[in-house]
C-alpha cells in the first residue's frame, strides 16, 4: 500500500520544493532597496511584476483564436481511442475517421471563410 | 475484434438534420449574401422534412424494438413517433423564424443551429445508453444556448443565453454525476443492462443507485423545466428571440419528457415504487407553481413560460402512472401541446414585430380585430392549453387523467383538475385582452402603418391551429399510433 | 489492481462536485461560475474513470473523453457570451443581470 503512495510523495515534495526554492532564491540573490517601497508590499506572483497592464486591452481576435483553439484541440481527443483500435477495425475505423474529420472540415471551412482566422 | 455494425437507417433522421446543419453553415459563407436567408432556411426546412420522412419510415419498418450501434440506441416506434413530432415542430419553427429580424451575418448560423439542435433531439429520443443520453442532451442544449443569444446586439438575448447556459449546464452536470454513480454501482451504461444488474445484484437499496437515480431525475427536471427546477424558464423564454422560444417550449420539453419516461421505465423498473412517487410529487409541484405564478404575469412570454411549467406537470403525471396507458397519453399529449405552444409563441412573435416591444396583456389589446386569423388561432391555442373540447388538449388531459386513475392515484387526478380550473383564468384573460379593446383605444400604435404581413408566419400559425384541432377529430388513428409506440416499452 | 481503493476516488470526486456546485450557486462572476461548472463536470469524469478502473472495463473512460469534448464546447460558448456581454458594456455580475424580470 505504501509503495503506491511513493510516487505521490515524490511528486508532492517536488511541488513544494519548486516554489519554496523560488522564494528562497529571491531572498538570497535579490538586490532590494533597504527601505519599504510600494513594490515590495504586493504579493509575490511567480516573479512577474503586476505592473501597469491593467488598462491594456486585448483585441477580440485574441479571444476568438483562443476559443477556436480550445474547441479544435479538444475534438482531437476522439482520435486517441480510435488510434488504439485502428488496426483491428481496419477500413471501418478509417471511414469513421473520415466522417468525423469531414464534420470538423465543415466547421473549419466555415471559420476560414467567415474570416475568424484573420488577425485583425 | 469484430467490426461494429452501424444501422444507418436507425440514424437517418439524425443524419438528415446533421447534413442540413452542415450545408446551412457552409451556405452562410459560400452562398452570395442576398441568397443566404433563402438558402439556409430552405436547407433547414428540407432537413426537418427529411428527418420526418425518415422517422416515418422508421416507425413503419420497426415492428419490433431492437438495440443498434453497439447498444447505444434503441430503434423502436416510441422514439420514431417522438421524432416525427420533433421534425414537425422544427419545420414549423423555420416558417415562424423566416421573417424574424436576425443580423444578416448571423442568418446562416441561425438555421444551421436550428437544424443541429433538431438533430441532437431526434438522436436523444432514441438514446438507450447513459453516454448517448448525455451526448444528445448537450448536443441540442449547446445549440440552444447560442440560439437564445443570437440577437447579439440586444442585452436581453445575451442574458437569456448566459442564464440558460449556466442553469442548463448545472443540470447537465448533476445528470452526469448521477450517471457516473449508476455506472459505478451497476457497471453498465446501457439501460437494459442497468435494470438487469440492479435485479441480479439486488441493488434496489444501494446508496449509489438511489443517489444516481435522484440526480438523473433532477437533471432531466432542469431540461423539462419542471418545478422546482424551472427557475430559468421565465427569464430565458422572455429573453430569447421569440421563434427560438417557440421551438424550445415545444421541442425541448417533448424530448426531455420522452427521455425521462424511457430511462425510468427501461433502466429502473426495480425502483418503481420510489420514482413513481417522486415524479408524482414533482408533477404536483409543477402544476401548483406553474399555474399560480402564471396568474400574476402581465408579460405574455413569461405567462406562457409558467404555463409550460404546468404542462410539464401534466405530462409528468403520465410518466408517474408507469403504465402503457401513460405512455400512450404522453405521446398523444405532445402533439396538441407542441402545436399549441409553437402557435401561441408565433402569434406573440407577430405582435412583437409590429410593436418592436415586449408583448404584454395591455398592448396585445385589439389584435384579435386587427389580425382576425391570428386572433382565431390564439383562441384555439388557449383553449387547447386549458384542455377544452374541440381541441386535442382535451383528449390529452383526458388520457393523462385516465392513466393516473388506472394506477389508482385519484389524488393526482384531483390535482390536475384543480390546476386546469385555475389555468382557465389566465388563458381566458389572454383571449379577453385580445378582443376587449378597440384598436382606436390602443396607445401603442404599430410603427409605420399597417402591420407587416408575413405569409409564412401566418401559414405556420394556421398549420399549428389545424394540428391542434385536427388531433381532436383524428383521435383514433393518433391514439392507435401512440399505442403501438408505447407497447414497445417494457412497462 | 494498483493504487488506492475506488472509494477514495469517489470521495474526492464528491468533494469536487460539491465545491463546483457551491461555486455555481454562490459566486457572482460569470467566469468563476463557468469555472465551477467545469469542476462539476470534471468531478464526474473522475468518478467515471475511477469506476471504470475499479470495474476493469473501458466504457467509463470513453465516456470521460466525450465529456471532456462537451465541456470544452460548453465553456467556449460561455466564454463567447461573456466576451459579447463585455463588448456591450454589461456589468459582469450574475446577480445584476436583471433585464429580464417579471
Amino acid at each position: 500500500m505504501l509503495d503506491n503512495w511513493l510516487p505521490f510523495l515524490i511528486y508532492g515534495a517536488l511541488a513544494l520544493a519548486i516554489p519554496l526554492s523560488m522564494l528562497g532564491m529571491s531572498f538570497a540573490f535579490a538586490t532590494r532597496p533597504s527601505h519599504r517601497t510600494k513594490t515590495r508590499t504586493i504579493p509575490f506572483e511567480s516573479g512577474v511584476s503586476q505592473g501597469p497592464p491593467r488598462l491594456q486591452r486585448f483585441t477580440i481576435s485574441f479571444y476568438l483564436t483562443a476559443l477556436l483553439f480550445i474547441v479544435f484541440d479538444i475534438e482531437i481527443v476522439f482520435l486517441y481511442p480510435l488510434a488504439v483500435v485502428l488496426e483491428p477495425l481496419g477500413w471501418f475505423a478509417f471511414w469513421e475517421l473520415t466522417f468525423f474529420l469531414g464534420i470538423l472540415g465543415v466547421a473549419y471551412v466555415y471559420i476560414w471563410r467567415k474570416g475568424a482566422l484573420e488577425w485583425r | 475484434m469484430t467490426t461494429p455494425a452501424v444501422d444507418w437507417f436507425a440514424l437517418s433522421p439524425t443524419l438528415a438534420l446533421l447534413a442540413a446543419a452542415g450545408l446551412a453553415l457552409l451556405g452562410s459563407v459560400l452562398v452570395p449574401h442576398r441568397a443566404t436567408r433563402v438558402f439556409s432556411a430552405v436547407v433547414c426546412a428540407l432537413g426537418f422534412v427529411g428527418a420526418g420522412v425518415a422517422a416515418g419510415l422508421l416507425y413503419w419498418k420497426s415492428p419490433n424494438a431492437t438495440l443498434e450501434v453497439a447498444d447505444a440506441i434503441r430503434r423502436d416506434r416510441f422514439g420514431a413517433l417522438a421524432q416525427i413530432v420533433l421534425a414537425g415542430v422544427g419545420f414549423l419553427a423555420v416558417g415562424i423564424s423566416y421573417a424574424q429580424r436576425v443580423r444578416r451575418d448571423h442568418i446562416g448560423e441561425y438555421y444551421a443551429l436550428l437544424a443541429a439542435a433538431g438533430g441532437g433531439m431526434v438522436f436523444l429520443v432514441e438514446a438507450q445508453n447513459l453516454m448517448t443520453l448525455f451526448l444528445g442532451l448537450e448536443w441540442f442544449s449547446i445549440c440552444l444556448y447560442i440560439l437564445c443569444a443570437i440577437e447579439i446586439d440586444r442585452v436581453g438575448s445575451l442574458e437569456a443565453g448566459l442564464k440558460y447556459l449556466i442553469v442548463g449546464s448545472f443540470g447537465s452536470a448533476i445528470l452526469l454525476f448521477g450517471s457516473a454513480l449508476v455506472y459505478g454501482a451497476t457497471g453498465a451504461l446501457e439501460f437494459g443492462e442497468i435494470a438487469a444488474a440492479i435485479e441480479q445484484g439486488s441493488l434496489q437499496d444501494d446508496g449509489l443507485v438511489l443517489a444516481g437515480l435522484a440526480m438523473l431525475l433532477a437533471g432531466l427536471g432542469f431540461k423539462a423545466s419542471a418545478a422546482p427546477f424551472h427557475m430559468w424558464t421565465p427569464d430565458v423564454y422572455e429573453g430569447a428571440p421569440t421563434p427560438v422560444t417557440a421551438f424550445m417550449a415545444a421541442a425541448t420539453k417533448a424530448v426531455a419528457l420522452v427521455l425521462t419516461m424511457r430511462i425510468l421505465v427501461t433502466a429502473f423498473p426495480a425502483e418503481e415504487d420510489l420514482w413513481t412517487i417522486a415524479v408524482a410529487v414533482i408533477a404536483c409541484v409543477s402544476l401548483a407553481w406553474g399555474n399560480i405564478a402564471a396568474l400574476v404575469q402581465r408579460n405574455l412570454k413569461r405567462m406562457l413560460a409558467y404555463s409550460s411549467v404546468s404542462h410539464a406537470g401534466f405530462m409528468l403525471i403520465a410518466i408517474a402512472a408507469n403504465n402503457e396507458l401513460g405512455g400512450r397519453a404522453l405521446l398523444y399529449y405532445l402533439i396538441p401541446y407542441s402545436a399549441a405552444s409553437l402557435g401561441a409563441f408565433a402569434v406573440i412573435a407577430a405582435r412583437e414585430r409590429e410593436l418592436g416591444d415586449r408583448v404584454t396583456l395591455d398592448n396585445i389589446g385589439g389584435m384579435g380585430w386587427e389580425r382576425p386569423t391570428l386572433g382565431v388561432a390564439m383562441w384555439i391555442f388557449m383553449l387547447a392549453f386549458a384542455g377544452l373540447p374541440l381541441t386535442g388538449g382535451f383528449v390529452g388531459k383526458f388520457y393523462v387523467f385516465a392513466a393516473a386513475y388506472d394506477r389508482g392515484w385519484w389524488w393526482l387526478v384531483i390535482a390536475g383538475v384543480i390546476a386546469t380550473a385555475i389555468s382557465l383564468y389566465y388563458y381566458l384573460a389572454v383571449i379577453r385582452a385580445m378582443y376587449m379593446r378597440m384598436p382606436a383605444e390602443l396607445r401603442l400604435a404599430p410603427a409605420g402603418g399597417s402591420p407587416p404581413r408575413e405569409a409564412l408566419l401566418s401559414a405556420s400559425v394556421v398549420a399549428c391551429a389545424a394540428v391542434t384541432v385536427g388531433s381532436f377529430f383524428l383521435v383514433e388513428p393518433l391514439i392507435d399510433l401512440a399505442e403501438k409506440a408505447a407497447s414497445q416499452l417494457p412497462f | 489492481m494498483m493504487g488506492p481503493d475506488v472509494s477514495w476516488y469517489i470521495v474526492l470526486s464528491g468533494f469536487l462536485f460539491t465545491t463546483g456546485a457551491l461555486g455555481v450557486l454562490l459566486r457572482r462572476s460569470p467566469l468563476i461560475v463557468l469555472l465551477s461548472l467545469e469542476i462539476m463536470l470534471n468531478s464526474a469524469n473522475l468518478a467515471l474513470i475511477g469506476f471504470a478502473r475499479h470495474l476493469g472495463e473501458h466504457d467509463g473512460q470513453i465516456f470521460a473523453l466525450a465529456v471532456m469534448a462537451i465541456a470544452a464546447s460548453e465553456v467556449v460558448v460561455g466564454l463567447g457570451l461573456i466576451v459579447a456581454m463585455n463588448r456591450s458594456n454589461v456589468e459582469l455580475d450574475v446577480d445584476k443581470l436583471t433585464t429580464l424580470r417579471g
